[in-house]
């Protein structure tokens, strides 16, 4: 049974979609969740390794070509 | 032997660290001990099982305390440990063995690491201290910030020149990891050491031991081969794997008080976590704990280099507004000549940039006597020195590192004042004014 952090890892990434944005723009949009979960949630997005970052720093997921 | 959570107690008898019961969301840490007096301790973090310890050497009067001295010498004191270093004793067993974990159980998640910043990459671990070994130059402890990226994954910032840096980079053409074990929670002598630049194959916890006056005891690794502080709260066993400076890590609030940029940075694989059943995890605060882990090792190198030029020091500053890091004041019982000496000396620390040396009746600790000095003695076509082409750190943002070739690194121009009494000015011109009858009358006689 997947964790509560495990099944925010979908909203995050859609959230993230929208970006670029920093971690803080993600803790901030998501206040409603707590801290733990959104780590856990940010530990599994990272390990699909689906990010670049911008100039600032930003995250910006890589959208497949196929979408 | 005082270990973290001995300080801890010591800090919060002598009212220097304030208990927090109230729940706090990990969002909060860092700003909550931005507005603090005192370090604090979070007994409750929501959703942990945890609590956090943090600013507990962010001030001058706390790292004197955890030296035990007048905080106007705590270069002087670390300068003990430096001198008569006491080597490390290695034992079986220790308080970070009393739970271990490994593989699959191993899940960083568990701990309240917290965003620090707005800007920064993630949250971070700030406040482990990195231990290492090489085959010909042995054990290394140094601290480097590491930030999250995964339930067993960590960054680590090796852009700087560092023995760590240079122990990975040993391994890395050999096209192996980097074996390491990181501390967290110890006690402020281990941070000091392993703050400090010793040279490369003098044992940091030697220096540690010298500031305890007794050995400091190692235990191994239960995944590497590495030793790291056994009373520690918390170990984390891994490998920096020798994948080169690759991997996006940052950005970071820096201990210049500014936000970092983003580097590239290798990757740090944790194989095994070890901690006491009743760990506390303690979050570095930046700049402030950062800064004064660097005030004594600044300062002791100021107070080592004027006795080497021969000139004598009554007190030495490496000032917060610098980062401990980038300024330091002097007094000195002058004789002719050695106002401009002791500039000279002091500019050629490290990263030093500014300077500025006063005769031994000026209060250095006070900005209001320091401007006094000089403005009347001074003059600028005189007592005023420009060294061009010293050794720079990249993060001075007046440098433009920006715009130097990749891998050359930065210089900068460093500046001294000498403000002792310029020589054939008496020391009559400067006689002080003495309100009249001061000894005679008491203002809480009146009140």
């Amino acid at each position: 049974m997947a964790s509560r952090g495990e099944n925010l890892v979908g909203i995050v990434m859609e959230f993230i979609k929208q970006g670029p944005f920093f971690f803080y723009d993600i803790l901030s949009h998501f206040e409603d969740k707590e801290y733990p979960d959104l780590l856990v949630a940010w530990s599994a997005i990272r390990a699909l390794e689906k990010f670049k970052r911008d100039d600032e720093g930003r995250y910006i997921l890589i959208q497949t070509t196929s979408q | 032997m005082e270990d973290f959570r001995g300080f801890v107690d010591r800090l919060e008898r002598t009212g220097e660290l304030l208990r927090i019961v109230k729940p706090v969301d990990a969002r909060y840490v860092s700003s909550l001990v931005a507005q603090a007096k005192q370090a604090l301790f979070l007994e409750k973090v929501r959703g942990f099982a945890y609590p956090v310890v943090s600013g507990i050497v962010g001030t001058r009067k706390r790292i004197a305390l955890a030296l035990d001295c007048p905080e106007t010498i705590i270069g002087k004191k670390f300068n003990e440990g430096i001198n008569k270093p006491i080597s490390f004793k290695k034992v079986k067993d220790g308080p970070c063995k009393e739970v271990i974990l490994r593989g699959d159980q191993v899940d960083l998640t568990r701990f309240p690491i917290p965003l620090l910043h707005e800007k920064d990459g993630g949250p971070y671990i700030s406040g482990g201290v990195v231990c290492s070994t090489d085959p010909e130059y042995g054990l290394n402890a140094g601290m480097y910030r590491m930030m999250f990226r995964t339930k067993n994954q960590t960054g680590i910032d090796l852009v700087s020149p560092s023995d760590m840096r240079r122990y990975y980079e040993r391994a890395l053409q050999k096209g192996k990891p980097l074996e390491v074990g990181i501390a967290i929670g110890v006690h402020p002598f281990e941070m000091l050491s392993a703050s400090y630049k010793a040279p490369i194959g003098m044992n940091e916890f030697a220096i540690a031991g010298g500031l305890h006056g007794e050995p400091v005891e190692l235990i191994p690794c239960e995944t590497v081969n590495v030793l790291v502080p056994a009373n520690a709260e918390i170990i984390l066993e891994g490998e920096i794997l020798p994948i080169g400076w690759t991997e996006d890590e940052g950005r970071f609030g820096e201990f210049s008080h500014i936000q970092g940029d983003i580097k590239w940075n290798p990757v740090v694989r944790i194989k095994a976590i070890t901690h006491r059943k009743d760990a506390i995890f303690y979050a570095l605060h930046m700049p402030w704990e950062n800064d004064w882990l660097a005030g004594p090792a600044t300062e002791a190198g100021a107070w080592r280099i004027l006795k080497e030029a021969s000139v004598e020091p009554v007190a030495v500053q490496a000032t917060p507004g610098s980062c401990c890091y980038w300024e330091i004041v002097a007094a000195i019982k002058k004789r002719p000549g050695e106002g401009k000496n002791a500039v000279l000396a002091l500019l050629s620390i490290a990263e030093v940039k500014m300077v500025i040396v006063t005769d031994d009746d000026i209060d250095i600790f006070d900005p209001v006597e320091l401007d006094w000095a000089l403005t009347f003695r001074v003059q600028a076509d005189k007592d005023v020195i420009i060294v061009q082409g010293g050794r720079g750190k990249h993060i001075d943002p007046s440098m433009k590192a920006w715009t130097f070739p990749k891998d050359e690194l930065p210089t900068t121009a460093k500046l001294g004042i000498d403000a002792t009494i310029p020589e054939g000015v008496p020391r009559r011109r400067y006689e002080r004014l003495v309100y009249a009858f001061r000894d005679r009358v008491r203002l809480s006689d009146y009140l």
